[in-house]
């Protein structure tokens, strides 16, 4: 790491932390948003994507659009317009997905509707909107990407050890957690999950520091 | 407090783990008797990860590796014996991980769980392989080290228990454990001569061991389970209680769990009348596990569910005795 990159970092961390919501304040692991669909449905690869594409299509909505419609309604109705667009824009959303993924998207069951009332989606309602549509859409890109990736990670991770597969291919006969497939073996991993990207940060933080404090 | 309420010195606990190792192992080679040399790779595999989870957990803390800390390789080593000796080696791994990771160190590590480690993994490996933790090899069956797609597996003793019937074996078979079941919760005989060394060594705790052994047997006693019969009176069909009980102690793992479950010093209750009461109902409660039950986990979820309460137990007795002591000097 370049050493002003490191100083810079070291000196501002929690800034550095709250712009990046891939990895240094994921959504999921930090804030603990999106829980529910996770432990339950991210079972698989397959259901992962589809839970992706689902927050991929809600989330810029319900970020974007209310904060159009703010000028016109007042502060007051903030979440009003928030709750009311995430409702609306799920009738789309899940015709555009059933479009995508056919009668596999069933398998989501009440987690797909009930994306509509995560905090993942709406917690916007509690706070004032953001400053412009760029900041809007770069943050929500941000939390779709930080939740994608632990989608993605937890669903295959889980899929891996309950049923031996990788999005359906069969890896290995061997069975090394059955108990994956199941919400307690999702809290299970997601917590196991947590404590290992959370060790990972403090590393990091070691790191940066360490390069910071470097002179050659 | 008085001598019978003293609460174990710090030091006792590592004896403790060090002293169940030793006891562990005549256990051992009895399952390496029964099924070959199959249940000490397994055994070995346990402990070597117990070892390499404690080492890993002292890396990541940054805290310096006790060597001379033994619980996590006696936890890996008790719950290597209630499997089966036909289980997969990615099983018991996998057991061990869970036995030291969610049982142990996420609550902080030795001397904070409050759950009982082992307790945890063996409920944890039930839920995940129950066909593979329920069913078993024929004792004196030199089992190979690896494929075992040839060998047969049955069902356990306790299965004809549950079923209504009454395993055909001989006394003798029982005592020494010749019958199938887990690899090392069998051979009653060498289970109560470690137990014996425990108690004299200080590290069984006969109260609540006893106590739970009481409640198990009363229990059979009183509610024998063949064929759905009902027996009357205690005092009737003495003979057809007997063969219960003896089956329902020994066959059930209920002895090797008072051995070297019951005893373990930081989910134990600390106060005398805490662990007689603690013993009680974890036998009550084993028992109805056992009876309705959907598998033969009994112990394993007794002994959690009284885990949460052991500390309650302790507070409760302390405040009743602290009352009545308190009623006492004002009665002077």
């Amino acid at each position: 790491m370049k050493i002003d990159k490191a100083r810079y970092i070291a000196e501002n961390f929690d800034d550095v932390c709250a712009k990046d919501r891939v990895f240094l304040n994921n959504p999921v692991i930090f804030h603990s948003l999106g829980i529910a669909p996770l432990v339950v449905m991210d079972t698989s690869g397959r259901n992962a994507l589809m839970l992706f594409a689902a927050v991929l299509l809600l989330l810029p909505i319900v970020r974007v659009v209310p904060m159009l419609l703010m000028e016109h309604f007042g502060e007051k109705a903030r979440p009003m317009l928030v709750c009311g667009v995430a409702a609306l824009a799920y009738i789309p959303v899940y015709f555009i997905l059933y479009f995508i993924f056919q009668k596999n998207l069933l398998s989501l069951g009440i987690y797909l509707p009930m994306l509509v009332c995560e905090p993942l989606v709406i917690q916007r309602f509690e706070h004032t909107l953001d400053a412009g549509i760029s900041q809007t859409v770069r943050k929500s890109i941000g939390f779709t990407l930080g939740y994608g990736l632990v989608l993605f990670v937890l669903g295959l991770v889980r899929e891996f050890l309950a049923l031996g597969q990788l999005f359906g291919v069969q890896v290995t006969k061997l069975l090394f957690f059955p108990l994956a497939s199941t919400p307690m073996g999702g809290f299970i991993l997601l917590g196991l999950l947590a404590a290992v990207w959370q060790y990972g940060l403090i590393r990091y933080k070691k790191y940066v520091n360490m390069e910071a404090k470097r002179t050659v | 407090m008085n001598k019978k309420n003293r609460v174990p010195a710090p030091d006792a606990g590592a004896r403790y783990y060090s002293d169940v190792i030793l006891c562990c192992i005549p256990v051992l080679i009895m399952s390496v008797f029964f099924y070959g040399l199959r249940p000490l790779f397994l055994s070995f595999a346990a402990v070597v990860t117990g070892n390499l989870i404690d080492r890993l957990m002292a890396f990541l803390r940054d805290r310096r590796y006790d060597p001379h800390e033994h619980s996590s390789e006696c936890f890996a080593l008790v719950l290597a014996l209630m499997m089966p000796a036909s289980v997969p080696y990615y099983a018991v791994v996998v057991a061990v991980l869970a036995c030291d990771l969610l049982g142990k160190e996420v609550f902080g590590g030795v001397g904070c769980y409050p759950f009982h480690p082992v307790a945890v993994g063996y409920a944890i490996a039930c839920a995940n392989w129950p066909d593979l933790m329920f069913r078993f090899p024929q004792p004196m069956t030199r089992l190979p080290l690896y494929d075992l797609s040839q060998v047969p597996l049955i069902d356990g003793a306790d299965m004809a228990l549950r079923n209504g019937g009454l395993p055909s074996v001989s006394s003798l078979d029982l005592l020494l454990g010749n019958f199938t079941g887990p690899m090392g919760s069998t051979c009653v005989l060498v289970i109560l001569a470690c137990g014996l060394l425990l108690a004299l060594r200080k590290d069984l705790d006969l109260v609540s061991s006893c106590s739970f052994l009481a409640a198990c047997a009363v229990f059979v006693w009183l509610f024998p389970r063949l064929g759905g019969v009902s027996f009357g009176l205690p005092w009737q069909n003495l003979g057809v209680r007997l063969t219960m009980l003896r089956y329902e102690l020994v066959a059930n793992s209920v002895i090797f769990s008072a051995v070297f479950l019951l005893s373990e010093p930081v989910t134990r209750p600390k106060t005398r009348q805490s662990r007689i009461i603690y013993g009680v109902c974890l036998g009550v409660l084993t028992m109805l596990l056992k009876y309705h039950g959907s598998r033969e986990t009994g112990v394993a979820f007794a002994l959690i569910i009284m885990n949460a309460l052991s500390s309650w137990l302790d507070r409760a007795v302390m405040l009743l005795t602290a009352r009545k002591e308190a009623r006492r000097l004002e009665n002077r």
